[in-house]
């Protein structure tokens, strides 16, 4: 398939590696293909990136791997959204903003990327009924 | 900010052409009716939030920052392993 993203270039990217965002991602509702680019040594920290262009392109992170006890609960609706039978197969990711100063990293718990890994149909969802925050500090509030 | 009490089919108008109408009120649930014009946006708080983030994140990571934030990661998990 064609790519027009230039860090994309090199890479070979299957169909079935495509993540479909129906909707996009809230800010950027044109951009509804991605790729989750991923290093065998830190497999927590992935890029999800554009296959349209360079931007947009995430930082996002597993956030088990990060966050005791994070606990994202859908609503049915949002469930029926994946048309999906078995929970186990949908993938959490948090969004990310890395600055400068690392120690100001903060990440959106409020608003997980969910993807069916067998459909790699996937949404940003808004939780509903919690008090995730938007922006936790993810280096200061680590106990 | 002014602060008004309303109860469930009241409304309240906001200029010329927005009505907010409480619909139901049940536990500590409020549903909203609004009626507003075509070209005026209206959204959760935290919609708005969250695409402001999304804007944030997809500009702020250059590789320099990437690279040092993965390398804080793995010391960030390699201390929870040691535990």
């Amino acid at each position: 398939m064609k790519i027009s993203n230039e860090k994309l270039k090199d890479l070979q990217i299957n169909q079935r590696d495509i993540i479909h965002f129906k909707e996009g991602l809230p800010g950027f509702e044109k951009f509804k293909d991605y790729v989750l680019l991923q290093e065998q040594e830190i497999p927590f920290v992935m890029t999800l990136q554009s296959i349209d262009a360079e931007f947009p392109s995430f930082v996002v992170i597993d956030p088990y791997a990060f966050i005791q006890n994070y606990n994202p609960k859908l609503s049915k609706q949002d469930l029926d959204y994946f048309e999906c039978e078995a929970e186990e197969d949908l993938r959490v990711l948090l969004i990310t903003v890395v600055p400068k100063n690392l120690q100001d990293t903060v990440v959106n718990l409020k608003s997980p990327i969910i993807i069916n890994a067998k459909t790699n149909k996937a949404k940003q969802f808004i939780l509903e009924n919690t008090d995730y925050p938007i922006r936790y500090r993810l280096f200061d509030e680590k106990k | 900010m002014l602060v008004i009490t309303r109860r469930a089919s009241e409304s309240i108008i906001i200029g010329k052409d927005i009505e907010i109408i409480v619909s139901e009120v049940s536990g500590d649930k409020v549903k909203i009716c609004i009626d507003a014009p075509k070209d005026i946006p209206v959204m959760r708080k935290e919609l708005l939030e969250t695409k402001n983030l999304n804007i944030e994140a997809s500009h702020l990571a250059d590789d320099k920052s990437l690279e040092k934030f993965k390398s804080m990661a793995k010391v960030m998990k390699s201390i929870e392993n040691v535990e």
